[in-house]
């Protein structure tokens, strides 16, 4: 086992150094000119000149790269030409954000997908198997930003049970002191119960709209592959023999999980996407509004370190997957 | 259309027991030595075929018998080269195959054709019966469309199929018309040489019958060259000239099918015999049940494969080398160290089996 | 064609599903081709005297903030959002197709280096990366169907190089060797009808997964820009406006958005129960 995690751990390394190559040059060899972005609208040729300079982008693609590369082995991901900032510290302090959306997403979706989908599988065209198939239908079609404004004009304006959709908690509390940067884990860390309270509520409604987003992709693979498994030869040689349901059931529901689990680790990467467009609605200052603002500035150096920590995130999640499913299928080999 | 009839086929099923010299008739396939292995990623090799030697001649049929994973399947493919032999040498009509540039393989395709286990899997779903059938005319003949169908009639109705089918897709035939259909396919260059890959395997116990005649049918009438691959003895009984067994890879004993039948000299032919109830009277069936596993494929015993479950084995002997063929005339080569042992040992069954 | 069009309508006959989507999906259609035509108001025409104004009689699905009527920004939306996708989808499609049998065929190092940056692709956060792309490659209608077509080519290459994959080891292939086929006409007379179908039928799921796309990436301000009739550009607008209420700002054109989407997902369903009936 210890030796399969190193040898994905190095799997991933180079996955990742893939990525930052792919990153850096196809943001770079894109038609259009960064630096006349940057200059902005009416800049002389020589301001776009001089900005161009001052970006480095004079300098051959090559050049370029290596010197990026440099600065990346120091953990230096450059400036954003937007907040000046350091890009590694902007996405230091909004990685808790984004993170946390997708853990309590993913977490959410996964337990509450799996049940629903082994309960359809075992009473299939049951009325409850109908009510949540066209669930399953209707939640792929429509975008999670939607849903999070439904639910905002639901809870929040209708009801006024929800905080009104204005950041990570009410601006009106006094914030904790940065340790992780999660407002919720820093307020009971450092005893902000309010804060922390605040943090949560305003937490809610952007996760229930990923949950309702996500749910129902897993819930349906849920419930094909059970019903797949139910009608495999093992499971009927099992009924046959008399095994007692609860233990047949057992049985097809070990069996039909592998391949769920390793969809719900593709899914993340889709997950951050869609946490992008949730944030925007929520404003709850994350990696993806972070993203938005910078693409829609060709900040070229937040974008490729924004997409460097997202693909961490993603091949992160896609090896837990991994070594989940390695642990519970003993067909895996290491 | 060459209808050459070898004098063999009219000697009866059962042939004669005399030590006649066999009729001189060319060689149209001799393998030497082949060996096919696959390599697995730890570096070790599962042997699929070691060092199998035969030949077929123009007109016969040599059944390959063994049992699943003995390989008889991958000689099969490995002789039209649909997988690669590792090493040994095919001689196909004087033409060594082994090694022969794709482009030449190709234009010697048409004379060598297969028929397959998987009946319907073999059939293109998209394709239409008559088009199936017409493949190889269109590809290899410049015949015109009209003559073209005439032929596609004619080879449909040397199968025992009705033309009316020509417009069907696979899926919408049974599995023995479908069989028929890969028949027609196969011959519809007129080959000199088929691979039957357990034609009959996947059919139910009539269609079964209704091929093994079209195929012998055929045979009498084109003078086609057999190699009948199968586990099932008395398919084998009934279609071949001659039998070659297969354990693990290796050949053990080859000889004509009376010799293989009435006085099998190996073991495992032994064992593999008395596992089937023959219809047969002169057919004696032995009380004899082989015990313990075959050994893996990976790691291959030293001496005989046979080794370890062989009830004649002789320590010190069988387990250092493996044997080499043993002549008992009328072309019957066996592959056993203790040819005499195993003959007391059966002979002795018999006679318990007979008193009782 | 005859046969399996009428096949195709009595599976669709059959059930109460397929039937909403199919009606459904010709209904967009049709709103693509002649929904402008249709609208009573013209979609960008602002009238400062009516703004905000809630679903009545005389604007069926109310105004918005700028006084345009809602109703008819919503059906005039189609022209653009499915023009985009379905350009987008077929670039996908095309190139998707090629690239999935060439991986799937060839066994070398290139093709395997090739199936390895497609499954790279597919890992990434794609909804940020064709963001990016798109404002980068500057933000007009046609890169953007460019940058989609482009970032949705994995999801086909990948449906054919599986489907290649299966086909290629089966029998009938064997058996073509064996007839005398040359490589070139095993490849595309054998191998090639029986893998695009997978890609074929996935046409109207992905289409809806496109049109979320150009949807999503309107709401954040990178795709279509307002005031073109765009649905997730109207939704964008009503982000402000749900917080006071206005909830008919963004529901109607998220609500069309999703109903479209739901139906080529239907239809895609149904395809694949008409291609092949022992589907679940």
């Amino acid at each position: 086992m210890g030796k399969y995690v190193l040898k994905r751990l190095f799997i991933m390394v180079i996955q990742l150094l893939g990525v930052v190559v792919f990153v850096f040059f196809i943001l770079r060899l894109l038609p259009g000119d960064p630096a006349i972005v940057q200059a902005g609208p009416f800049a002389s040729e020589e301001a776009i000149e001089i900005t161009r300079k001052e970006m480095g982008l004079d300098k051959p693609l090559f050049e370029q790269f290596i010197a990026y590369m440099k600065q990346l082995t120091k953990g230096d991901l450059g400036e954003s030409y937007v907040t000046g900032n350091d890009v590694a510290d902007d996405l230091r302090i909004r990685f808790s954000a984004t993170i946390s959306l997708v853990i309590i997403a993913t977490i959410g979706a996964t337990l509450i997908a799996i049940p629903l989908g082994i309960f359809q599988a075992l009473h299939p065209d049951s009325l409850f198997d109908r009510i949540t198939n066209i669930y399953g239908l209707l939640a792929g079609s429509w975008p999670d930003f939607f849903v999070g404004l439904i639910l905002i004009y639901l809870f929040f304006y209708l009801l006024g049970w929800a905080p009104p959709p204005d950041g990570k908690m009410s601006p009106l509390i006094f914030p904790p002191k940065f340790i992780t940067g999660s407002y919720l884990v820093d307020g009971l860390i450092t005893g902000n119960f309010e804060a922390a309270r605040s943090a949560a509520s305003h937490l809610v409604l952007p996760s229930i709209a990923l949950i309702i987003s996500y749910c129902g992709v897993i819930m349906k693979m849920m419930r094909t592959t059970m019903i797949h498994v139910l009608e495999s030869d093992f499971i009927r040689y099992a009924n046959l023999i008399g095994l007692p349901k609860k233990v047949v059931r057992n049985y097809a529901i070990r069996n039909a999980l592998s391949p769920v689990i390793s969809l719900i680790g593709i899914r993340i990467g889709v997950m951050i996407g869609g946490t992008v467009l949730i944030e925007q609605v929520f404003s709850l200052g994350g990696l993806g509004q972070y993203a938005v603002q910078s693409a829609s500035m060709s900040d070229y150096n937040a974008l490729t370190g924004f997409l460097i920590v997202a693909c961490i995130i993603t091949l992160v999640s896609l090896l837990a997957v991994d070594l989940i499913q390695a642990s519970v299928d003993p067909r895996i080999r290491y | 259309m060459s209808r050459g009839k070898t004098d063999r086929n009219k000697s009866g099923p059962l042939g004669s027991m005399s030590c006649l010299k066999e009729p001189l008739v060319t060689k149209i396939l001799e393998v030497e030595h082949l060996v096919k292995n696959f390599p697995l990623k730890d570096g070790q090799v599962v042997w699929a075929i070691s060092d199998v030697s035969f030949d077929l001649s123009e007109g016969e049929t040599l059944g390959l018998v063994g049992e699943s994973g003995s390989g008889k399947t991958t000689i099969g493919r490995c002789l039209l080269r649909l997988i690669e032999p590792t090493s040994g040498s095919i001689r196909f009509q004087g033409t060594e195959l082994v090694n022969l540039p794709k482009k030449d393989l190709r234009a010697i395709r048409p004379q060598m054709q297969m028929i397959f286990q998987e009946v319907f899997e073999s059939l293109n779903p998209r394709m239409t019966v008559g088009d199936i059938v017409d493949e190889p005319l269109k590809l290899w003949t410049n015949q015109t469309k009209g003559t073209r169908k005439e032929k596609i009639k004619q080879l449909m109705s040397l199968v025992e199929l009705d033309y009316s089918l020509a417009d069907l897709y696979p899926h919408q035939l049974t599995g023995g018309q479908q069989q028929c259909v890969g028949i027609a396919r196969a011959i519809a260059l007129n080959p000199k040489f088929l691979v039957l890959d357990e034609p009959t395997s996947a059919l139910d116990p009539t269609s079964h019958a209704e091929i093994m005649d079209v195929l012998k049918r055929l045979q009498e009438e084109f003078g086609f060259a057999y190699l009948f691959i199968s586990h099932d003895l008395t398919a084998v009984e009934h279609i071949s000239h001659r039998v070659a067994i297969l354990y693990l890879s290796k050949l053990i004993e080859i000889g004509r099918k009376d010799e293989i039948f009435r006085s099998p000299q190996h073991p495992y032919t032994n064992a593999l015999l008395s596992s089937v109830l023959f219809p047969d009277p002169n057919i004696t069936s032995r009380p004899f049940i082989l015990c313990g596993e075959i050994p893996s494929a990976v790691n291959l015993p030293k001496g005989c494969f046979l080794y370890k479950r062989c009830p004649v084995a002789v320590e010190g002997i069988c387990d250092t080398e493996f044997p080499k063929p043993r002549d008992c005339g009328h072309q019957h080569k066996v592959y056993c160290h203790n040819l005499d042992g195993s003959l007391n040992y059966f002979q002795k069954l018999i006679r318990e089996k007979v008193c009782k | 064609m005859k046969l399996f069009l009428s096949m195709g309508w009595e599976t669709i006959k059959k059930s109460n599903l397929y039937m909403f989507g199919f009606i459904s999906s010709v209904i967009f259609l049709i709103l693509w081709a002649i929904g402008p035509y249709l609208a009573p108001y013209n979609p960008l025409y602002s009238d400062f005297d009516s703004f905000n104004l809630p679903p009545s009689s005389q604007h069926w699905f109310g105004t918005d903030q700028v006084g345009m009527d809602i109703f008819s920004r919503v059906i005039s939306a189609p022209r653009i959002d499915l023009t985009i996708a379905f350009l987008a989808n077929i670039i996908s499609v095309v190139i998707g197709s090629i690239l999935g049998v060439i991986t799937g065929y060839y066994k070398n190092w290139w093709s395997e280096a090739l199936a390895r940056i497609l499954d790279l692709i597919q890992v990434f956060p794609s909804f940020i990366l064709a963001m990016t792309a798109v404002v980068i490659s500057g933000q007009n209608i046609q890169n953007l169907i460019i940058v989609i077509g482009i970032f949705n080519v994995p999801i086909y290459a990948r449906l054919v190089r599986s489907k290649v994959y299966a086909v290629r080891e089966s029998k009938f292939i064997e058996a073509a060797i064996c007839t005398g086929n040359s490589d070139r006409r095993i490849l595309f007379f054998h191998i090639l009808p029986s893998s695009l179908q997978p890609a074929y039928i996935q046409f109207s799921v992905v289409l809806g997964w496109v049109i979320l796309l150009v949807s999503s990436l309107s709401f954040v301000g990178v795709g279509v820009r307002p005031p073109t009739a765009e649905w997730g550009a109207m939704i964008s607008t009503g982000v402000p406006q749900i917080l006071i209420g206005h909830w008919w700002i963004p529901i109607f054109p998220g609500l069309a958005l999703g109903l479209c989407v739901l139906s080529f997902g239907i239809m895609g369903e149904a395809l694949n129960k008409i291609m092949d009936p022992t589907r679940l």
